[in-house]
């Protein structure tokens, strides 16, 4: 018999429903059944959903949930590593862009003509200390070279920066 | 009756009680576990055990949540066996409980469903009905009964609470439209019309596996 899409003749579905009455609880299940029941009572239980609250909540985390998506499904795991890897892979990536930023900066940039704006002071020992530490600041990417003012601006591109020994222009005062 | 479709008598034990053959002692097991007699509710225990778990394990697709929804619905019936009345039989009145309470526990649950399905009889390779359905009607030929049982709990499980009891209730436990109307606490049209729209919606779920 051959039965449309939209027939309402629900033969053979009820047919198909039959497997349900195959699926049968483990082997004597029934034997401790009312047992349990009548110990549950024994011990004092109401019935109320003490263990079934705990399974709902148990169930309900997003963690939980998440864990069991990842077991049943290794596609899911994969995808779920590559992402991470992803990640770590563009942040080291990432830093190491940083680093080459400041260095290309370094070298077409005349370092003493912006970095120079200090006050001029007798002591010359003061505005060499200058001159030597912009350019290895700079090199570190440290200094933000766009910066005209004496105080100088701590660039912050990087992820691995709080990793990183940090440095800034120390002013003398004039003697 | 619940026992009167011939399939079912491979599947489900038979027991010779029913609502509609109340048995002559039932009344006074009732009464007896209502004083506090444990051994008597025991017996009651065991006469309904297998329903009352069948039922709460079709509506959840889950042998763990079952077991402890149809414990749960006897141990609360005890509690109030003093406010059973003895309008229904005492078989309506634990359906009662237990339906009210898997319900209130999918709608907490909502779609946090696990499938804990429990294994197939072997006597499901012998039924003719299913065989037949399996390998004349449906297209994919080589679906195992495990995986048409999935596909089958996954289909119920998209069905509303009450459009999936009325199915479990008359499609798969066998009890007549008058007995849902009771448990269920509503006319015969309403169970009516819901099996209708049920079976429609299994219907479209299910269609790889019906033509």
């Amino acid at each position: 018999m051959s039965m449309a899409p939209d027939s309402q003749n629900f033969e053979d579905l009820q047919r198909l429903l039959t497997l349900k009455r195959y699926e049968q609880p483990p082997p004597g299940y029934f034997h401790h059944f009312s047992g349990t029941v009548i110990s549950r009572i024994e011990a004092g239980e109401t019935g109320g959903s003490g263990r079934l609250s705990v399974r709902i909540s148990s169930n309900g985390s997003w963690f939980h949930n998440f864990w069991k998506a990842l077991e049943r499904r290794p596609a899911l795991t994969g995808a779920f590593g590559i992402i991470v890897c992803g990640f770590f892979i563009s942040g080291i990536a990432l830093s190491e862009k940083s680093d080459g930023e400041a260095a290309y900066v370094t070298e077409k940039a005349p370092p003493l003509a912006l970095v120079r704006n200090v006050e001029p002071t007798p002591d010359r020992d003061t505005t060499l200390f200058h001159e030597r530490s912009a350019g290895s600041l700079l090199a570190q990417g440290l200094v933000n070279v766009s910066s005209t003012n004496g105080a100088s601006v701590i660039r912050s591109g990087s992820l691995f920066d709080s990793l990183r020994p940090q440095s800034s222009l120390v002013s003398w005062p004039p003697q | 009756m619940i026992m009167a479709e011939p399939a079912r008598r491979n599947v489900v034990k038979e027991t010779n009680d029913s609502p509609a053959e109340a048995i002559p002692d039932e009344l006074d097991l009732v009464r007896r576990a209502r004083e506090g007699d444990l051994a008597a509710y025991d017996d009651l225990v065991k006469r309904y055990q297998e329903r009352i778990y069948a039922t709460v394990y079709h509506m959840t697709s889950n042998h763990e949540d079952a077991n402890d929804l149809a414990q749960e619905a006897f141990i609360k019936a005890f509690h109030a066996l003093k406010s059973f009345k003895g309008g229904s039989s005492f078989y309506t009145w634990v359906y009662r409980i237990a339906v009210n309470k898997t319900i209130n526990f999918l709608k907490q649950r909502k779609n946090k469903s696990l499938l804990s399905l429990d294994d197939i009889d072997f006597n499901a390779e012998h039924d003719p009905d299913l065989m037949a359905l399996i390998s004349e009607k449906t297209p994919r030929r080589e679906i195992s009964l495990t995986e048409l049982q999935e596909k089958l709990n996954e289909a119920m499980q998209k069905l509303s609470e009450h459009h999936r009891l009325v199915v479990t209730l008359h499609d798969v436990q066998g009890l007549s439209h008058e007995e849902i109307a009771k448990i269920m606490d509503c006319n015969i049209g309403t169970v009516r019309s819901r099996l209708f729209y049920a079976r429609q919606q299994l219907q479209a779920y299910l269609s790889d596996y019906l033509k």
